[in-house]
C-alpha cells in the first residue's frame, strides 16, 4: 500500500518537470568520488542518468563536523563530510534502501530512513585530514554512536569505507 | 551477617565474571572472524592487483587505476594490523612483511607519471608471491576448525590472570577466615558448654552431699530414738505405754529405712556403693521379705506366695543384705500397688544355670511401656500421683537397680497394663557348697561380761554415749566415758581396757588420730593391741581401709544396735564369758 502510494507520488514529481536533483546539484569539474545509480525505476531511469559528484558537489550539501566513536578506532574520532539526509533530500529520496559500494566492489545496503534516524555522516575528513583511499576515504559512511553503544557494534555492517557509488531502490 | 555479605559479593563478582567472560568470547568470536574476512580481503585485492598490472602493461589499465588499487592495499593492511590477532605469528610477520613491500614501492606509484615495464614485472612477481604467502598463513591458521576454540581459551586464560582472580581470591579468603571464626567461635561455646556441664554436676555431687550430710545428721538423733524405744520395750514389759512406745519405734524405723535409701542413693551416684560377700541361706532372706509383708498383703487380702525351683542351691555366695534390701523394696511395691490378686515371690538359677534369679509379680494395674525405664530413676514414679496416693520416696526401685548392678547383677521388668507386673532380680552369686553351717537368726545369747574386763567408750554425743551405757549396762562390765579423742588417750595411758568403742568424728581430737596415738604408745611400751572398734557414720569402704591404716581393729556403721554391740563384744570379748 504504502509501496505503491510511494511510485504514485514519484510518477506525480516525474510528470511535474524531472527530477529536483538535477537542478540542485553542481555538474561535476574535479575528480567524481561518489556515483549514484537508480534502480529500473522506469520514470528516474527514464529522466535522467546516473549522477555524479566532485567534492564540491559533496561540500555543498549539509556539511558537518561531529566527535564520535566507532569500533573500528579507539578513542573519540573527529569526522567530517555531509550528512546522507541531505544528500538525500537533494534527490528527494524519502525512503526504500541505498546500494552502497565501495571501490573494490564490496557492498551494503542501508536503509533510507537511517540518515535521518541514525544521523549518518558522509564522512570524507577524519581527524582534520581529507581521507585517502588507504584512510577509508573518499567516503567513509559514518554512524555516530556514544562510547559505549560501540560494544555492541551495531552499524559495523552498514558503516561502509571507500564508497564511491551509491544505487537507489525503492 | 559478615558470610552472607561475603557470599553475596562472590556471586556478583562470578556473575559479572561470567558476563564479561560471555562478552570476551562474543568479542574473540568476532575477532577470529574479522581476522578471517580481512584476510581473505588482503589475498582479493593483492590479486586483483596483480591482475591490473597485467592490464596496464598491456595498456588496458590506466595509472591511476593501479595506483587506486595500491591504495586499497594500503587500506586493507592497516585495517589488519588494527585487528586483534592474538597469538597468530605468522600473520603478523605476513603483515610486516606486506607493509615493508607497500612502503618500499609506494615511490615507484606515485613519484613518477608511469610505471616501468620492468618493475610492473617484478611488482607482480613479489605481489603474487605474496599472495601465495597469505594465502599459505590463511590456510594454516583458519583451515582448522578449532581457530576460535583455541583463541576462546587463550582469551580466558589471560582473562583470569585479572581483578576478577584477585576478587574471587579474597573474597575466598574472606569465607575461609570466616568460617574459621565461626568454628573457633562454635569450640568456644562448646567448651563454655562443658564447663557449665560440669559446674551442674559438681552442684549435683554437692547437692548429693548435702542429702548424705543431712542424714547422717538426722540418724544420730534418730538412733537415739530407736535405741531408747527398744530400751522402753525392754523395762516396761505390762505398762500401758507398750503401744505408744511401739508407735514411736515403728515410726522410727520407717524414717531410718528412708534416709537409708537416701544414703544409698547419693552412694551410688558418687559410686562409693559397697557390698560384702559372704555365704547365706536363701530361704530365710526370701522369708523374713515376705514374713515383713504378710500382714499387709493380709490386710488387702492379697494371696502372698513363695516359690524355690526345686534342686536351686540352698546357699550362695553373695551380699544378702543387699539381697535382703532389693527383696523387701520389690516385695513392698508389689503389695503397695496390687489392689487384688496375688504375689509372687519365686527362686530360680539364671538364664545359664549359673546365679540367682528371684522374680516378683504382682497382678497390680501394670506400668505402661514408655514408663517402664523412667520407674528406675530417683524420684519418679510411672504415675505423679502416686505418691500421694500410696506414700514412700520412689526411690526404692532406683536403689534396687544400683544394688543389682553394683553387685554385677540386672533388675529388669516386665509389664503391661492391667496385666500386672514381672520384676526380675539377677545376681551373679555363686551357689556355696561349704558343708560349714550358715549361722542365721541365731537367738541373741545372753552376755556378760568380766570386771576386769573394762570397756572404753568416746564419743562427744551424749546420747550415743548414753545410749552405749544402755546397751551395755547389762553385761556387767567396767565401763568407762570420754568425750574426745584426747581425753581417751589419757584414760588409755591410766589403765588397760578390754575394748575401745571409738567414735571418728569428735571435737579436740578424732578417733583415728586417737588410735594412732595409743598404738604408738603400745607399741613403746611393748603391750598388745587393744581392740579399737571404729563407731561411725561414714561406713564407706575407702575410710574403713583408712580406719584400719590407723589402727582400729574393727568397724561399726551408726545407728548402732545392740545386736551389732553384743556381735563385737562375743568377736573379741575372753571366749569364756559367753554363757
Amino acid at each position: 500500500m504504502r509501496d505503491l502510494f510511494f511510485r504514485l507520488v514519484l510518477v506525480v514529481v516525474a510528470l511535474m518537470g524531472g527530477p529536483l536533483h538535477a537542478v540542485e546539484l553542481p555538474e561535476p569539474r574535479g575528480p567524481v568520488v561518489l556515483t549514484i545509480t537508480f534502480s529500473n525505476d522506469l520514470s528516474q531511469a527514464a529522466q535522467s542518468g546516473p549522477i555524479a559528484l566532485d567534492r564540491e558537489a559533496m561540500a555543498s550539501l549539509d556539511w558537518q563536523e561531529i566527535v564520535t566513536h566507532t569500533s573500528f578506532t579507539e578513542g573519540p574520532q573527529r569526522f567530517a563530510g555531509p550528512t546522507l539526509a541531505s544528500l538525500l533530500e537533494a534527490l528527494n529520496i524519502r525512503s526504500g534502501s541505498l546500494r552502497a559500494q565501495a571501490i573494490n566492489d564490496y557492498s551494503v545496503t542501508i536503509p533510507v530512513e537511517h540518515a535521518w534516524r541514525h544521523a549518518v555522516l558522509l564522512a570524507m575528513e577524519h581527524n582534520g585530514a581529507r581521507m585517502r583511499v588507504r584512510d577509508k576515504g573518499p567516503i567513509w559512511v559514518v554512524y555516530p554512536l556514544e562510547a559505549h553503544e560501540t560494544d555492541a557494534k551495531p552499524f559495523d555492517h552498514e558503516m561502509i569505507w571507500q564508497l564511491n557509488r551509491l544505487s537507489v531502490h525503492p | 551477617m559478615l558470610a552472607a555479605g561475603v557470599a553475596v559479593t562472590l556471586l556478583v563478582v562470578f556473575i559479572m565474571k561470567d558476563r564479561a567472560s560471555e562478552r570476551e568470547t562474543l568479542e574473540t568470536i568476532y575477532s577470529v572472524h574479522a581476522t578471517l574476512w580481512k584476510m581473505n580481503e588482503l589475498i582479493f585485492e593483492s590479486q586483483r592487483m596483480s591482475r591490473d598490472l597485467s592490464d596496464y602493461a598491456a595498456g588496458l589499465a590506466t595509472h591511476q587505476v593501479v595506483q587506486q588499487r595500491f591504495e586499497i592495499l594500503w587500506s586493507r593492511l592497516s585495517v589488519l594490523e588494527a585487528t586483534k590477532v592474538g597469538d597468530w605469528a605468522d600473520i603478523r610477520i605476513l603483515l610486516e612483511a606486506y607493509r615493508a613491500f607497500l612502503e618500499m614501492e609506494e615511490p615507484l606509484l606515485f613519484e613518477r607519471g608511469v610505471i616501468p615495464l620492468r618493475d610492473v614485472q617484478r611488482l607482480k612477481h613479489t605481489l603474487d608471491a605474496m599472495a601465495t604467502r597469505a594465502r599459505q598463513v590463511y590456510s594454516d591458521t583458519f583451515a582448522d576448525d578449532m581457530a576460535a576454540v583455541t583463541a576462546l581459551n587463550q582469551s580466558r586464560d589471560d582473562s583470569n590472570t585479572g581483578l576478577y582472580r584477585i576478587a574471587t581470591v579474597v573474597l575466598i579468603v574472606m569465607l575461609m577466615v570466616y568460617v574459621v571464626a565461626e568454628v573457633f567461635a562454635a569450640s568456644k561455646a562448646q567448651s563454655r558448654e562443658a564447663r557449665l556441664h560440669a559446674a551442674a554436676a559438681q552442684a549435683s555431687i554437692a547437692k548429693s552431699q548435702i542429702v548424705a550430710n543431712v542424714s547422717h545428721e538426722v540418724r544420730t538423733p534418730l538412733n537415739g530414738i530407736l535405741a531408747m524405744a527398744d530400751e522402753l520395750l525392754e523395762k516396761q514389759t505390762g505398762s500401758e505405754h507398750i503401744r505408744a512406745i511401739e508407735v514411736i519405734r515403728h515410726s522410727g524405723r520407717l524414717l531410718l529405712s528412708t534416709i537409708n535409701d537416701l544414703l544409698d542413693l547419693s552412694k551410688a551416684e558418687a559410686g562409693q556403693f559397697s557390698t560384702e560377700a559372704r555365704p547365706f541361706s536363701l530361704l530365710p532372706v526370701m522369708e523374713t521379705a515376705c514374713a515383713l509383708y504378710s500382714k499387709q498383703a493380709r490386710d488387702k487380702k492379697l494371696a502372698l506366695h513363695m516359690q524355690i525351683q526345686p534342686g536351686l542351691a540352698e546357699r550362695f555366695f553373695g551380699d544378702d543384705r543387699r539381697l535382703q534390701q532389693v527383696l523387701h523394696n520389690l516385695v513392698a511395691n508389689a503389695v503397695k500397688f496390687t489392689e487384688a490378686g496375688s504375689i509372687q515371690v519365686a527362686a530360680k538359677p539364671g538364664p545359664d544355670g549359673k546365679g540367682l534369679e528371684i522374680s516378683v509379680s504382682d497382678t497390680g494395674p501394670g506400668i505402661p511401656i514408655e514408663a517402664q525405664d523412667r520407674i528406675f530413676e530417683p524420684f519418679v514414679q510411672a504415675d505423679p500421683t502416686v505418691t500421694r496416693r500410696y506414700g514412700g520416696t520412689g526411690l526404692g526401685l532406683a536403689i534396687s537397680r544400683q544394688i543389682s548392678e553394683a553387685l554385677g547383677g540386672s533388675l529388669t521388668v516386665a509389664s503391661a497394663p492391667s496385666k500386672g507386673a514381672v520384676f526380675h532380680c539377677f545376681l551373679p552369686f555363686e551357689a556355696y557348697q561349704s558343708a560349714e553351717k550358715v549361722v542365721t537368726n541365731m537367738p541373741p545369747p545372753s552376755l556378760a561380761l568380766d570386771k576386769d574386763w573394762p570397756i572404753l567408750v568416746a564419743d562427744d554425743n551424749a546420747t550415743n554415749r548414753f545410749i552405749m551405757d544402755r546397751f551395755l549396762a547389762d553385761t556387767g562390765a567396767d565401763l568407762h566415758f570420754v568425750q574426745n579423742g584426747k581425753e581417751a588417750i589419757e584414760a588409755a595411758s591410766r589403765m588397760r581396757f578390754g575394748i575401745i568403742f571409738m567414735d571418728v568424728q569428735m571435737p579436740i581430737m578424732d578417733g583415728v588420730t586417737a588410735t594412732r596415738r595409743i598404738r604408738e604408745a603400745e607399741a613403746v611400751a611393748g603391750l598388745a593391741p587393744v581392740p579399737v572398734i571404729a563407731v561411725t557414720a561414714n561406713v564407706q569402704s575407702f575410710q574403713n581401709n583408712a580406719y584400719r591404716e590407723a589402727g582400729m581393729t574393727h568397724v561399726i556403721g551408726k545407728p548402732v544396735t545392740k545386736d551389732g554391740v553384743r556381735e563385737v563384744l562375743m568377736r573379741f570379748a575372753p571366749q569364756r564369758d559367753v554363757a
